[in-house]
């Protein structure tokens, strides 16, 4: 039975559907990513799973129980990290930790050792008993995803968790939750960052418009849009013109346009380049920025809606 | 444009866009000065009731014209009648009713009352409630002025000589007894204003939403808040009582036993006060969609409270002292002040404690409710 699943979970507010219809299963030990753009669902369909909020049609369980009916024992397993920093900003981070214990009715001593092992590990121990309003925004970050985490949760949901984290703050979050795939917690992690999704998670569903438009590893995804070479070109000139010339092409798997850039999808695309730059030469265009690269999640996303995840 | 000038027609907008600036600093001073106007407008036709017990039975008496004169208008001094007498042939019923607040003062009238001698002893005793400055003041006044009249009209010195009671049944009221209550009344009502402004700040900043996806429920988190309140309210009670304690403030009672009783029971009342008043939050967190809305909202309750409630001064007001029923401060006040002020034993004040106790029953109640409705 898989730890979390949902069917035909719809949350709607008026006329707006924010959740439409997610159908969603995530298996013991997985790390599932939900990615997808700001406000496609993403929250919404977590504060259903965390109990927060009630679907409007639908169904969803975690960890065996109904998130309608048995949410007193969904709230003794899960373990949830906000998207907003959210804490007590006059106690102290060990104060903010060991509340989040209590309510879960720790004992003393286990609570005192596991809130000294995570702080530690976050590198916030030497800082624990100053009052959080005195952290930085990476700090608090940090001691959110603790909080989610002192009572040892089978299941863990982390909504954005490096959202507004520096370089360096992020990879102590991303080597923190590579740990926690290795203890075999079941994680549902909301992001927009592609490559954080492509590098942590075991299985993606993309969601757009409060709809999951694909459910994949990240590898599955990619390949289905092919493999190869993306090419990034920038350019101005008649677009369905010179999309309708490339897709000729046997090595182009897929042409699209994003925001005055011809995003191309191509075998062996570094050779090919002379080719296309012809093509678009002599469909009129000018020919601006050329980048070559490795297709990633944002490409799987240009290719499923026509768009960037930041549009 | 000076920048300044540029912020302050920014500010200036924000205010009249924002329905809760305008209550704030618009609707507000207007309701203020309404409230404080009908509150005294009845000022010139209050009347003070005063138990009286005459001692002087010679046939050829006139205290029966004394006390008869004490109740009429007095045209030549532009006095109406203001006084009330009521006659009592029992002293501690007497005592028992001014302590119960039933009546402002107590006259006792001594044989041979009206017989003149040159040098005089004192034939009256009066104790008055002086925590009422008004009553105390009006009811001295008059009795003064009575006796001038009555039997020295000629000569402007006093032809009735009153002695200070035996027991400290009249132990002087300072303006200070009066204002400790008040200002205690005035602490604990702030109880409705944090309440509401920290559970709309809970909500605010997620923290609520936070805890919720614990295995906390809704009640422990009421709860919570409703002892942390109580108890808060038991240290403003502290430390109220302990610095007026330390100006002179001295509860009233018979022994040191009754006093500690006394005080005891003023701790009891303070705490189901907050009770209400955190009822009272609640209901306006509920409200407020936010920290500022829940500051403005408690403000507006608690101020009106404040000025009709008994609490600064007693309205004189019949119709608002009706109203003022509405207010907890107003039974808090009307039982901690015969407690510690006239000494009235705490079952005396059984009618204003019962009150006291439904009102906080229903407004925490009710403050749950809407508490958990707005926010499941």
């Amino acid at each position: 039975m898989p730890t979390i699943e949902t069917a035909n979970l719809t949350r709607k507010y008026g006329d707006l559907v924010a959740v439409d219809h997610v159908n969603l299963k995530v298996e013991e030990g997985e790390l599932f990513g939900l990615l997808g753009p700001n406000g496609a669902g993403k929250t919404t369909t977590l504060r259903i799973l965390c109990c927060l909020l009630t679907p409007t049609e639908g169904t969803a369980r975690v960890g065996g129980y109904d998130v309608q009916k048995d949410a007193a024992e969904i709230r003794k397993i899960i373990g949830v990290c906000p998207q907003e920093t959210t804490m007590y900003e006059r106690l102290t981070g060990r104060e903010n930790v060991e509340l989040i214990g209590k309510m879960h009715k720790l004992p003393k001593t286990e609570l005192r050792k596991r809130t000294n092992v995570l702080l530690e590990k976050m590198e916030l121990l030497d800082r624990a008993n100053e009052h959080v309003r005195n952290y930085s925004g990476g700090m608090k970050r940090r001691l959110d995803i603790i909080m989610s985490l002192v009572h040892n949760p089978q299941i863990l949901f982390l909504d954005e968790p490096t959202l507004g984290l520096d370089p360096a703050a992020r990879r102590v979050v991303w080597d923190f939750i590579e740990e926690l795939k290795k203890e075999k917690k079941t994680i549902i992690l909301t992001t927009h960052y592609m490559d954080e999704a492509d590098m942590l998670c075991d299985r993606v569903a993309v969601i757009d418009y409060g709809k999951i438009i694909a459910d994949d590893t990240p590898e599955q995804l990619k390949e289905k849009i092919g493999a190869g070479d993306v090419i990034e070109i920038g350019f101005s000139g008649d677009a369905a013109s010179v999309i309708r010339s490339l897709e000729k092409f046997k090595f182009v798997r897929k042409v699209s346009k994003v925001q005055g850039h011809l995003v191309i999808v191509a075998e062996a695309g570094v050779t090919r380049l002379g080719e296309i730059t012809n093509t678009l030469r002599d469909s009129g265009c000018s020919i601006g920025k050329i980048a070559v690269r490795q297709n990633t999640l944002e490409d799987v996303f240009i290719h499923l809606t026509g768009r960037r995840l930041g549009e | 444009m000076a920048r300044f000038w540029d912020i302050a027609v920014k500010n200036f907008k924000i205010v009249i866009r924002d329905r809760m600036y305008l209550v704030m600093l618009i609707i507000m001073p207007i309701m203020i000065m309404l409230l404080v106007g009908l509150a005294f407008r009845g000022e010139e036709t209050i009347k003070y009731r005063v138990g009286y017990i005459n001692n002087d039975t010679n046939p050829l008496s006139r205290a029966s014209e004394f006390i008869e004169s004490l109740e009429t208008p007095l045209a030549e001094w532009n006095m109406a009648d203001m006084l009330t007498m009521q006659q009592y042939s029992d002293l501690s019923k007497l005592k028992e009713d001014f302590r119960l607040g039933n009546i402002k003062g107590g006259l006792i009238i001594y044989e041979g009352f009206s017989d003149p001698t040159p040098i005089k002893p004192a034939n009256v005793t009066l104790f008055v409630d002086e925590s009422d400055i008004s009553a105390a003041a009006n009811i001295k006044a008059r009795i003064m002025i009575v006796s001038q009249l009555l039997f020295n009209p000629q000569a402007l010195q006093q032809a009735v000589y009153i002695k200070s009671p035996d027991e400290p049944i009249s132990v002087e009221f300072s303006a200070m007894n009066f204002m400790v209550i008040g200002t205690l009344t005035y602490a604990i009502s702030i109880i409705s204003f944090s309440t509401a402004l920290s559970f709309a700040k809970e909500r605010q900043s997620g923290t609520f939403s936070r805890m919720r996806t614990t295995p906390m429920s809704t009640m422990d988190l009421l709860t919570g808040g409703l002892i942390s309140n109580v108890a808060v309210s038991l240290l403003q009670a502290t430390l109220v009582f302990g610095t007026a304690y330390a100006l002179g403030f001295q509860p009233m009672g018979a022994t040191d036993m009754d006093k500690l009783v006394n005080m005891l029971a003023a701790f009891a009342v303070t705490a189901i006060l907050a009770v209400a008043f955190v009822g009272i939050g609640l209901v306006l967190a509920a409200f407020a969609k936010n920290e500022d809305q829940a500051v403005g909202i408690s403000w507006m309750i608690i101020i009106p409270m404040m000025f009709i409630s008994g609490t600064w001064f007693e309205p004189t007001d019949p119709t608002m002292n009706t109203v003022a029923h509405a207010f907890p401060a107003t039974y808090a006040n009307k039982a901690v002040r015969a407690i510690l002020a006239r000494g009235a034993p705490l079952a005396s004040m059984y009618s204003y404690i019962i009150a006291l106790v439904v009102y906080a029953a229903i407004a925490y109640t009710v403050g749950v409710f809407l508490f958990r409705k707005k926010t499941a």
